[in-house]
């Protein structure tokens, strides 16, 4: 057996390190990392995600609960009960269409980013991600532009199709720009982690890249083909901007043709001076936040055990399938949709700046929307960062993995609830508390917290997961404690996922409509600006124009946030 | 370098028992090689002596402190777990100068601590380098570096030397020893192969179904095994049974199979007894050269393995014998061919007839 | 004809050259191993020998026929994967089934050769079980039944045995063998354990850094390898660096440092050449007198290793060299022995120009 060889001075060193360390910031570091410190941050933090954001979320049930007698008078006015059912029918029935037809074409897509490798890819990425950029109501102005029947629209660009002005079709050539890149991406995103290998033995076996597929890959999928459906429901059933930006082009309001958050918006603008209404917004939202639910739960817990059915097997026909031309024609097909169902509708406002009559430009209202818009999606993103990473910590590193398994299940609740019943929810919840919540601004706030948490949250918690656990215990025992872990360890490596939440938390913001509206009819973000450009003045131009210059401010902030967060990498 | 006290040590996960009243204590400055078959409670062991799970029952001592309900950042120990656990985002140097760093060393202190460490490991005109951009052997190198360098009294390796291949692990382990000897740290070192652990250990500890069957140096762990398991577990053998007749000088006369053999080690067993001897320690000769006590058999199969040849000898009524001759020696050896087996008396080891059935008890899945 | 061939195979993955000019044949019933460290191009080989890659220059023939660029869905061959890749929401009779089930076969006969598979490898009672409930080993059988299920004539392993602990690889190697060599089968089988490649072989091939370096039965490769990097990759030698003093009839006489000298075979040397000896361990013995081919050195250490004992000896060459002697010797370190060479044993190879170390390198 050697003796101790190391030398005097690592002895010297030894001696040095038994004794403790001084200053204020080992003090502090002791007492952040005692035992009770850590929990009452951990309690903090699960208690706000309860009450900032669930419990308002969900408060509209209780009210309704509580306040049945009024809801039943409104069901008793026929000009407002017979509007309910066909407006769910609309949000409902165009959510789960469109989330079929997504599947349908976002596979194939996504099959050919993931495995195929061709010069340009990234580019080809951020064209498939680019509608995600424009906001709603402008999406819903520029798809009504392409495919609509308008009446209200005088002038048309070359190239328009003027398919329809049915509010079912409409709405379903909507939301297929507003929620396809969410799809493809989510799809993308499993299709990574499934090792090749696995085609590759099915293959070695004798089976044809088709019969591979799907026997074998597809599968495997099952799990994260929901995450991609759940957030395309979420999306689909969330948009206000949207819906009433071309219910309105098409007349279908005129009609009296609402999809639900229409609905709601339009009801919640006319509550000021109608108070039947409120009683009936608070049923229309509980309803939309039921069904969600309800959605939520069949989605993630029956549709993955569904199973397929795939006994017989056609070697012959699906070789021939599986060979030259039909992967191309499915390429192009894939591509076509891409182009013609999403690429097209989404920017074809812009044809609109060129060929109509510039009208006078309002810049300080604009400005003014803008510096809103901004102001509630910083804040709204720095409280997400500041309380959805521990809450991500808590739920894949906690102690109590049930306790984690509650949380990560009660997080997607305001990510699929409709995001107008939410707000309508938030401000029964808060309405009355004028002491915690001064201002509209700061109630817009508190709203726009509450949808966009998930984003975070569900980042961090996947990157989380994919972490080696072994790489944060192996810095414990070599003496880092817990804030240290997390600092030097932890953060650094999900750093990439929290920067992707928060520019989806922060765009998503941007762009909602709804809950602003639902929560305070005076406060005037710039998708709200736009929706009341096209409904209200009916100045199309103008609102184009907006949208254009959101699309350079979006782009800019998303760099700037970038540059930010890696400089700070550079330096720490 | 510190003592490490393992006291009654008990953990369960669920129903699976993974260790069962644990006693084990580990050496000031010792190279202790934990040994068993996967699923035996080694990485458990390792972990419980980290601070990474607390024990059900009992107490882990080190260097006099009862560690049991300390967290692991204040255990004064270092663990490389068997994927490394390297940090990614950072460089070689920034992984070797973490613990001092964590640990609230001066600067001066620690970059002497962390430069000495990867000069040791041959690593230190890699500094600069991420971890991806390592090779196997290189990222296992600056895993040790960054364990050494936070000067623990206690250093735990979680098999370090499984993720490379066969050949690079040879080169390695030479190498490992003679670091860790040279900085002196008390070392648990856990892996499923038994040649490392001959190689590398000051004792070794065989671990089985969570409990700890046997702890000594390689010698007497070799020479005197105190179970069938570990015998076999430590340089296959080959076993049948036999009864035992004692005589007087100490010897053990055994009838097996219609041969008479002689075994000297471990006599003081009669009646059924199982005998086992080590495929290593069995010589060939052909059929009518006797060149020893043994038995004759006809080579089933034969597997050349570089320094040795594997052989699988039909030895009729004494069952099919494992006998790994050195090359050098059985050269001449060919498949279907009859053979004597020289089987010398000094390494038959007896061991009582286990009570399940001979291959539940050397079962290792 | 051989049954697979490999000609000029070259192998480019944008700048990186994974394969350069590999030449391979293989005959029909060959059991052939694939050796080399990780990196060297052994699992890109045969992805392009089986169809799952193409080459980028360079064809493969089956039987004689160019199957360049046929994929491998459409070749007759049995594949089975590092990571075993059992499909993991299948059972292990659906996994083993999966090829003749994906041809349609006739039920029956699907049936029939399902049971044939899984009582060959011994997994038929876990047939209903899924591969996470089964141990390593048991994972890798079943992987093996679902490559033999087509009756193809060839079978290709990549590592088939990595993944698993030490005891369990022991008793899969000959396993391997066994249902190869009775089922008449060509297999190809790429590993980084040199002992695993010696013993289920009839011929290994050496690769490193995208060459094929050597080929040859095992026991050749081990007492007679050609080229320096296999006599330091396939088990271990000791290595020591000297040049041609005299040639006196058959035999060279090598100088190390410091004058010492031994006595080699003078095949093709010439007075004056670079070279490099190596010896084995085993080869390696203490000599009681200074008389025959004896270096003398200081011994620094010995390992007990079960029935052989390794002594480290420094040499008076300022070589350092490993001895494997039976454990009943007894020696104590600091004391000053010879060492003797065995110079049938002993093998002479040119000294490499770009080093010693960089020639031997494992990385």
């Amino acid at each position: 057996m050697a003796a101790p060889a190391s030398s005097p001075e690592v002895n010297t060193r030894r001696e040095a390190a038994r004794t403790p360390s001084s200053g204020w910031r080992a003090t502090l570091l002791r007492i952040v990392s005692t035992r009770w410190s850590l929990r009452a941050w951990y309690g903090g933090i699960v208690a706000f995600f309860l009450f900032m954001v669930l419990l308002p979320t969900l408060f509209v049930l209780g009210y309704v609960a509580a306040d049945w007698a009024s809801v039943k008078a409104v069901l008793g006015d026929p000009a407002k009960a017979s509007l309910i059912p066909h407006a769910l029918w609309l949000s409902f029935g165009v959510a789960l269409t469109v989330a079929a037809l997504d599947l349908l074409a976002g596979l194939p897509l996504a099959w050919l980013i993931v495995r195929h490798d061709f010069r340009g890819k990234s580019w080809f990425n951020t064209l498939v991600d680019s509608p995600l950029a424009v906001t709603t109501a402008g999406l819903g102005f520029s798809v009504v532009l392409f495919w609509g029947v308008s009446s209200k629209i005088t002038l048309f660009p070359p190239g328009a199709v003027h398919l329809t002005d049915s509010a079912f079709l409409i709405l379903v050539l909507l939301h297929l720009t507003t929620t396809f890149p969410y799809m493809v991406r989510s799809l993308a995103a499993i299709l990574e982690e499934i090792d090749v290998e696995y085609e590759n033995a099915a293959r070695a076996a004798g089976a044809s890249r088709l019969t591979a597929a799907r026997t074998i890959t597809l599968p495997m999928f099952r799990s994260g083909m929901a995450t991609g459906l759940l957030l395309v429901l979420a999306k689909a059933l969330s948009d206000t901007g949207g819906a009433l930006t071309a219910l309105t082009l098409i007349g279908a309001v005129d009609r009296n043709e609402f999809n639900g958050t229409a609905l709601i918006g339009t009801w919640k603008g006319l509550a000021g001076s109608d108070p039947a209404l409120q009683p009936a917004l608070a049923f229309v939202s509980a309803l939309m936040i039921l069904l969600s639910l309800v959605l939520l739960v069949v989605v993630k817990y029956v549709a993955v055990r569904l199973k397929v059915p795939l006994r017989r097997v056609r070697p012959r026909l699906e070789r021939k399938l599986s060979g030259p031309p039909y992967p191309r024609l499915r390429n192009v097909g894939a591509m076509a949709f891409l182009v013609v169902f999403i690429l097209v509708p989404s920017f074809f406002f812009l044809t609109f700046l060129a060929v109509a009559p510039p009208s006078d430009v309002n810049w300080g209202r604009f400005w003014n929307a803008v510096g809103v818009s901004f102001l509630v999606g910083g804040v709204a993103t720095a409280i997400d960062l500041a309380t959805g990473v521990p809450l991500a910590i808590l739920i894949t590193r906690g102690r109590f993995r049930r306790l984690g398994k509650a949380l990560d299940a009660l997080v997607n609740i305001p990510y699929i609830v409709p995001s107008a019943a939410l707000g309508i929810s938030l401000s029964l919840f808060w309405g009355s508390q004028r002491t915690i919540v001064p201002s509209d601004v700061v109630l817009v706030t508190f709203a726009h917290v509450a949808f966009t948490f998930p984003f975070v949250v569900r980042n961090a918690v996947g990157a989380l997961e994919q972490l080696d656990p072994a790489t944060e215990e192996t810095a414990r025992t070599l003496g880092a404690r817990p804030v240290q872990v997390f600092r030097r360890v932890l953060f650094p490596a999900i750093r990439p996922a929290i920067l992707a939440g928060s520019i989806m938390a922060f765009t998503r913001s941007l762009g909602e409509t709804g809950a602003t509206q639902a929560v305070s009819t005076t406060t005037e973000t710039v998708p709200i600006y736009i929706v009341n450009l096209i409904t209200q003045t009916k100045d199309y131009y103008q609102a184009a124009l907006a949208q254009l210059a959101l699309l350079f401010v979006s782009f800019a902030a998303i760099l700037f946030l970038r540059l930010v967060l890696e400089r700070r990498r550079a330096r720490g | 370098m510190a003592e490490v006290v393992l006291d009654r040590v008990s953990k369960s996960f669920g129903s699976k028992r993974a260790l069962r009243d644990m006693d084990l204590t580990i050496r000031n400055g010792e190279y202790l090689v934990v040994l068993g078959p996967s699923g035996a409670g080694k990485t458990t062991l390792l972990r419980t002596i980290a601070g990474l799970l607390a024990p059900d029952r009992g107490r882990v001592v080190i260097g006099g402190r009862d560690v049991t309900r300390m967290p692991p950042d204040a255990r004064g120990v270092a663990y490389m777990p068997q994927t490394y656990a390297l940090f990614e985002r950072m460089t070689v140097w920034e992984n070797a100068t973490f613990s001092p760093t964590v640990k609230g060393w001066p600067k001066e202190q620690r970059d002497l601590l962390a430069r000495e460490m990867l000069s040791m490991v041959r690593l230190i005109d890699r500094a600069e380098a991420y971890p991806r951009e390592l090779s196997g052997g290189m990222q296992q190198r600056c895993a040790l570096a960054r364990a050494l360098a936070a000067d623990a009294e206690v250093l735990l390796l979680d098999e370090p030397l499984r993720a490379l291949d066969a050949r690079l692990r040879i080169e390695l382990r030479n190498e490992l020893r003679g670091l860790i000897q040279h900085v002196g740290t008390t070392t648990v070192h856990v892996t499923h192969d038994q040649e490392e652990a001959l190689i590398l250990a000051d004792r070794i500890a065989v671990l089985r179904g969570g409990q700890l069957l046997e702890v000594g140096t390689a010698e007497d762990i070799y020479a005197r095994p105190s179970s069938a398991f570990v015998a076999n577990f430590l340089g296959e053998m080959s076993f049948f049974e036999a009864t035992a007749f004692p005589s007087e000088d100490g010897t053990a006369r055994l009838a097996a199979g219609g041969t008479n053999l002689l075994a000297s080690a471990r006599a003081g067993l009669t009646g059924r007894v199982l005998a086992g001897i080590r495929a290593e320690s069995c010589r060939v000769a052909p059929p009518d050269w006797r060149a020893g006590q043994g038995v004759e058999g006809v080579v089933r199969r034969r597997l050349f393995m570089g320094r040795r040849i594997s052989l699988e000898v039909d030895a009729g009524e004494l069952g099919p014998l494992k006998v790994k001759p050195l090359t050098a020696q059985a050269r001449w050896v060919r498949e279907g061919e009859r053979v004597f087996v020289v089987m010398p008396e000094e390494d038959i080891l007896l061991f009582p007839m286990p009570a399940g059935g001979v291959s539940a008890a050397l079962e290792v899945e | 004809m051989p049954r697979v061939e490999a000609v000029g195979i070259r192998k480019r993955f944008g700048r990186v050259t994974a394969l350069e000019a590999c030449d391979l044949a293989v005959e029909d019933g060959e059991y052939l191993a694939i050796l080399g460290p990780s990196g060297c191009g052994k699992t890109t080989l045969i992805k392009i020998l089986s169809g799952l890659w193409e080459p980028t220059a360079g064809r493969v023939r089956v039987d004689g026929r160019d199957v360049t660029g046929v994929p491998v869905e459409e070749r007759d061959l049995g594949y089975v994967f590092q990571n075993i890749v059992l499909f993991p929401h299948m059972d292990v009779w659906r996994n083993a089934t999966y090829g003749p089930w994906v041809r349609a076969r006739p039920p029956p006969e699907i049936q029939r050769v399902g049971r044939e598979v899984l009582e060959l490898v011994e997994m038929l009672d876990e047939r209903g079980m899924f591969p996470s409930e089964l141990s390593g080993g048991a994972q890798q059988k079943a992987g093996l039944a679902r490559a033999l299920a087509n009756k193809a004539k060839l079978l290709i392993l990549d590592e088939p045995l990595s993944a698993l602990d030490t005891r369990v690889r022991l008793d899969l190697r000959y396993a391997l063998r066994r249902v190869v060599k009775d089922l008449g089968l060509t297999a190809i089988h790429v590993t980084h354990d040199q002992e695993e490649a010696m013993s289920v072989a009839d011929r290994v091939v050496v690769m490193r850094k995208g060459r094929i370096v050597e080929a040859d039965a095992p026991e050749a490769l081990y007492e007679r390898p050609k080229d320096l990097f296999t006599a330091n990759f396939v088990g271990e030698n000791n290595f020591l660096e000297g040049s041609v003093a005299r040639i006196v009839g058959g035999w060279a006489f090598v100088e190390f440092r410091n004058g010492h000298q031994l006595r080699v075979r003078a095949e093709r040397l010439l007075v004056g050449d670079p070279v490099v000896v190596a010896a084995r361990p085993e080869s390696l013995a203490v000599a009681r007198d200074g008389f025959g081919n004896v270096i003398p050195g200081r011994i620094q250490g010995a390992r007990f290793l079960g029935s052989t004992k390794r002594l480290i000896v420094r040499l008076f060459t300022d070589d350092v060299v490993s001895i494997d002697l039976p454990s009943s010797q007894s020696l104590n370190t600091d004391r000053d022995v010879m060492v003797s060479f065995n110079e049938t044993s002993v093998l002479v190879y040119p000294r490499p120009y770009m080093g010693l170390q960089e020639a031997l390198r494992l990385e």
